[in-house]
């Protein structure tokens, strides 16, 4: 039954963490966010709620991590990769980053993670016209981004 | 260019229509960062917690709630001996009560004067007295 959960949610949760943390962080993380989960899954009471709870988990712990990183020591530049497509996947991802919250988590589970507007409505609990209107307006600056910056070729 | 960003627009929300070159890009470059499936490895000793039974729930209540029963039942005993011992003197302190009247025999017709002395529970040393003035 968790198997289940942990099959279907865990791209969530690596979008969730990818839009938000270190590339390098957010392997073991997913991990320990769902053993967290698996500790605390009786105080879920509507087990249809599984989606949005398990991607609040997440948010929570990113902000956890950066706090810790603030108090300990700066987070290393993870971009670095060796082939160049990857190279590039990550400067596409860092610019992301700078995007709104709600836009760079929408754009990475729909670019990254390659879910569609209604899987992420459905996963995230968020209204299809929230997600319709994140994915927009993100792809908007995004796109300005890119273009100011490089362009993508 | 608005038939351009409804095909975006479409193939962006849900990949239906004409495909958008630049985001088909992105998601072939952003693609190789996606999710790996990994097997979740759940450590041995990880105590998956249930939903808390209503016993459950007791149990961790178990030392109050002893302590709370044991100061009502030794509240409840110390009342109901109170309450026997009241009852157990109660009689005893009506014949003892002094304003309690009692039944005087009908007086003969020589003993009138006598009938006259009220006659109460006395104290023990009104006793003495009380048995001169009927004498007399």
């Amino acid at each position: 039954m968790f198997g289940r959960l942990y099959e279907l949610y865990a791209p969530l949760v690596h979008g969730v963490l990818l839009a938000r943390m270190p590339r390098s962080e957010v392997e073991d993380v997913v991990q320990d966010i769902f053993l967290h989960a698996l500790g605390k899954l009786h105080t879920l009471r509507d087990a249809n709620a599984f989606g949005p709870w398990i991607a609040m988990i997440a948010r929570n712990r990113a902000m956890d991590f950066h706090r810790r990183s603030r108090e300990t020591v700066e987070v290393t530049d993870d971009l670095k990769s060796n082939d160049s497509s990857g190279a590039k996947a990550e400067e596409i991802l860092a610019i992301i980053r700078t995007l709104p919250d709600a836009y760079r988590e929408t754009l990475v589970l729909r670019l990254v993670e390659g879910m569609t507007g209604p899987e992420i409505a459905g996963r995230t609990g968020l209204t299809p016209a929230s997600v319709r209107v994140n994915l927009h307006r993100g792809m908007k600056l995004l796109r300005t981004k890119l273009g100011f910056k490089e362009g993508l070729s | 260019m608005n038939s351009k960003l409804n095909s975006d627009a479409d193939y962006l929300w849900d990949k239906t229509g004409e495909p958008d070159p630049e985001i088909q890009q992105l998601e072939e470059i952003l693609g190789t960062l996606r999710y790996q499936p990994r097997p979740l490895e759940i450590p041995a000793g990880l105590d998956i917690a249930r939903r808390r039974s209503f016993f459950r729930g007791v149990r961790s209540y178990a030392a109050p709630l002893a302590i709370a029963a044991t100061v009502a039942t030794l509240l409840l005993g110390l009342g109901l001996w109170l309450g026997l011992q009241r009852l157990q003197r109660s009689p005893q302190q009506v014949a003892k009560s002094p304003e309690t009247p009692q039944v005087k025999p009908v007086p003969s017709p020589d003993e009138k004067q006598r009938s006259l002395v009220a006659v109460s529970s006395p104290e023990p040393e009104q006793k003495g007295l009380l048995s001169l003035l009927v004498a007399v």
